[in-house]
């Protein structure tokens, strides 16, 4: 049996070798994992900061040793290095600028460069960057803060708006807080752009443009790649107050002309919950086909890869999936809330969290919020997960110089896309309409957000394939802007018979080739929902809530496990949450009318919280019967709902 | 509880972390200035919020999500309200105040900061065995200063380099290698 084992992981390392390897780099005792930045200094030495506010520098990551350069910054989330003996830091209140003037290898100086945004000791007001333009400015971004939270109006540098006049979740209560943020090296900031509600991630593109990950929630629909222009508003309400031509609250109608647009949408859930900072492919090669594109971690065990072109002026493109682990699920789920509307996004909903591409070896971990490229090609993640499931820590991805099966590029055609493969496709499945699974749908622009509206199919009349089998287009019946395409690839392999890794793509069509957009109204679908044929319970959408809501502690076989952030477990707790068991102390053993109690109200003394104020009581029913129906009933007598 | 984190660099020595202070404004300071001595600084408010005998737990400012100032771990024997107690110019009109940074020197944190754009530093440095702290300020030559010192009930607080102009308020003019200083001693329980 243990020959026949270790043929079989054999088998499955071979069929699954990985075309990029994930190494696990040791942090030193003594140095929280929690890294929340990551830079190189132009020497080529490793620069990364904690949450719990150090700036650490080493030569080699693999064997360190690591020396502490700086310690007791408030919660720094961005690093730029300069040289090694000063680094920039984002802290939350200010931009710092550290320096070693008596060359001990340690910081001595830290300089408030800029702190003309004001925050109120919030949880949610994280100061994010940092990257500098080519005029050797600094760029940073500000989030809101959470009403979850206290704001503190305790000493305020000047007075505070706390008014929520836009129907937003978050508010903007301290200057420039939502806002992308330029420095001076002489200390002079300049506001840039404004509407952003968690702009985690600021990236520069080798020409220079400027673009920023913004996170889902109220009025953002999904989270978004965002190409920055100057004065421009990105969609959330909040920080309006703070631009010069402010004066006073403005309709939805107005709200919605004045804002611009994402380059590339990320469908929530499908492509992650939250991004964080995107790097481009600067490596000339070393880290594979795709130099020039865009990779953004997430918070979920997810690293995506953008595609972008220019289309009547604007940025607009595709994202792909890159590595993801399919436990990434839990991450997402653990993410999930109130303001997380679309979670999981679409019908389908769970299927897209499935391993992509198949992995064997390291897996990648969650909180993947901060990326550098090394000199040597590797893409160094920097990993955070606090209060958001488990994960910190830093990993490396290194191709393996194995050629990558995968979608290129998606290209915005007059009559559809074009993809372009990293490899010579199979002819025969290549000009297979069959192959391709086309649909589309919108987000709408909304305070409470939006979920995934007008989705449906797309027919594809035909395909045109090049001669060398590396690339097809599309003709799409209907080619419409307003929507995000989602493509799924069926059975695609390359001429030597690898199949795609990641046969996913989303293509976000704001503007057509000839400049034409979307001009239906953006608060409203276009399609109205069919009505159920019945008013009896869904197992069906039951199984979606329990993927957003129930999976992380009950897990997908509903036999429970350890919670997430709590090591230990209670022999009871482990019972209540284990949806496998038989008996009389079995959680389905109880009626339908107690359950719904329980899921409605949570379990006293118990981890299991209410979702009465979450769920619909027809939602909670639904679930009640997917358990019923995945995991067993023993009690059929009990099926009357309450 | 988490140990408080040590540097190489300045084991034994001053030790700054930027955090959730409690009572104080965004951002605040809590400053271990030795084994048996802390504060909370305040860059928004003015100055130093509270000083204690003993240690600081940060282990509240990073625990969760969404986490808590950190505590006081030990006796305040000083305490201060008064919205910009140092003031430039006038005794009066409560300045604006715009924090500069801080670096560390022997035995000692140094703030910065403009009060109306002049530029004032701020040395923090603890009395040796335990018996209180000591704040100098610094101004360019010119430059009036003035303190307004609050009661203190668990302290004793002297001045020098400065005149008391009226009760409580003090008076400094600033110049090259010119100090104005607070020392500030907890008194004993009764």
């Amino acid at each position: 049996m243990r020959t026949i084992t270790l043929l079989l992981l054999a088998m499955g390392t071979a069929v699954f070798a990985n075309t990029y390897e994930i190494e696990e780099l040791p942090l030193p005792k003594g140095m929280s994992p929690e890294l929340s930045g990551i830079a190189f200094t132009p020497s080529g030495k490793l620069v990364v900061v904690n949450r719990p506010g150090e700036v650490w520098i080493t030569s080699d990551a693999k064997a360190g040793p690591w020396r502490r350069f700086a310690f007791g910054l408030h919660e720094p989330l961005g690093v730029l290095a300069l040289s090694e003996k000063e680094i920039l830091v984002t802290q939350r209140p200010e931009l710092t600028r550290l320096r070693d003037t008596n060359d001990d290898g340690v910081a001595d100086r830290y300089e408030t460069l800029n702190d003309d945004w004001q925050v109120t000791d919030n949880w949610h007001e994280f100061t994010f960057g940092l990257r500098r333009d080519a005029a050797g400015d600094f760029i940073l971004a500000t989030g809101l803060p959470d009403v979850a939270g206290e704001i503190s109006t305790r000493f305020p540098r000047e007075p505070l708006h706390l008014e929520k006049v836009h129907q937003e979740a978050k508010p903007s209560p301290g200057r420039y807080e939502g806002w992308v943020l330029k420095v001076s090296p002489d200390g002079k900031m300049t506001p840039i752009a404004s509407g952003f509600r968690a702009a985690s991630g600021v990236g520069l593109s080798p020409e220079g443009d400027l673009f920023i990950t913004d996170q889902q929630g109220d009025y953002i629909a999904t989270s978004t790649l965002v190409n920055v222009q100057p004065g421009r508003f990105y969609g959330h309400a909040a920080s309006l107050k703070w631009r010069d031509d402010y004066r006073g609250p403005v309709d939805l109608e107005t709200l919605t002309k004045l804002r611009s647009p994402e380059a590339v949408a990320l469908p929530h859930g499908a492509m992650g919950g939250s991004p964080g900072e995107p790097v481009w492919d600067t490596t000339g090669g070393k880290f594979g086909p795709f130099a020039g594109q865009i990779f953004i971690g997430d918070f979920t065990k997810l690293i995506s890869r953008v595609f972008l072109e220019k289309v009547a002026g604007e940025y607009q493109g595709a994202c792909f999936p890159f590595i993801r682990d399919a436990v990434g699920l839990a991450a997402i789920q653990a993410n999930s809330g109130k303001d997380n509307l679309t979670i999981p996004a679409g019908a389908d909903g769970l299927k897209h969290f499935r391993d992509v591409p198949p992995r064997s070896g390291t897996p990648l971990r969650a909180g993947n919020m901060r990326m550098a490229f090394a000199p040597d090609g590797s893409l160094y993640v920097a990993q955070t997960t606090r209060g958001w499931g488990q994960g910190d820590g830093l990993q490396r991805i290194v191709w393996s110089k194995k050629e990558p099966v995968e979608i290129a590029t998606m290209q915005l055609t007059r009559e559809g896309f074009r993809l372009t493969f990293t490899a010579a496709m199979d002819a025969a499945r290549l000009q297979n309409v069959k192959t391709y699974r086309l649909g589309r749908f919108r987000y709408l622009y909304l305070p409470k957000g939006s979920p995934r509206v007008d989705e449906s199919a797309m027919a594809i009349t035909a395909l045109r394939v090049a001669e060398d089998q590396r690339s097809v287009e599309l003709i799409v019946r209907d080619l419409e802007p307003g929507y995000i395409y989602e493509l799924e690839l069926e059975q695609l392999h390359d001429a030597n018979g690898r199949a795609v890794e990641n046969p996913l793509a989303f293509y976000t069509l704001t503007r057509m080739l000839d400049g034409r957009t979307f001009s239906g109204p953006m608060d409203k679908p276009l399609l109205i929902a069919a009505k159920k044929a019945n008013t009896g319970t869904d197992a069906e959408n039951g199984r979606r809530i329990y993927g957003t809501f129930c999976v992380v502690c009950h897990q997908p076989d509903g036999k429970g496990g350890a919670l997430p952030g709590s090591p230990a477990v209670s022999q009871a707790t482990l019972v209540a949450a284990n949806f496998t068991l038989r008996g009389k102390d079995a959680p389905l053993s109880k009626a339908d009318a107690d359950l719904v109690k329980i899921i409605t109200e949570g379990a006293p003394g118990k981890p299991m919280p209410p979702f009465g104020s979450v769920l619909k009581p027809e939602e909670i029913r639904d679930v009640l019967a997917y358990l019923r129906a995945a995991f067993g009933a023993e009690h059929s007598s009990n099926k009357s709902n309450p | 509880m988490m140990a408080l984190i040590t540097s190489p660099a300045y084991a034994g020595e001053p030790k700054v972390f930027r955090t959730l202070m409690p009572d104080a404004g965004p951002s605040a300071f809590g400053v271990v200035l030795g084994p048996e001595l802390a504060l909370c600084y305040d860059p928004l408010r003015g100055g130093v919020n509270q000083a204690w005998r003993g240690t600081l737990d940060l282990a509240p400012t990073l625990r969760a999500k969404i986490n808590q100032p950190a505590t006081v771990q030990g006796d305040v024997f000083y305490r201060e309200t008064t919205q910009q107690p140092l003031r430039v110019g006038s005794a009066e009109k409560t300045p604006v105040r715009r924090f500069k940074g801080y670096h560390y020197e022997k035995d000692a944190v140094v703030f910065e900061f403009t009060l109306n754009g002049v530029l004032v530093r701020e040395t923090l440095r603890a009395l040796a065995a335990g018996k209180g702290m000591v704040r100098e300020w610094s101004a360019p030559a010119g430059v009036v200063l003035y303190f307004q010192a609050a009661e203190q009930k668990a302290a004793g607080v002297s001045f020098s380099g400065a005149d008391e102009v009226k009760p409580g308020i003090w008076r400094h003019e600033g110049g090259d290698g010119k100090v104005f200083s607070m020392t500030i001693q907890p008194q004993k329980k009764s």
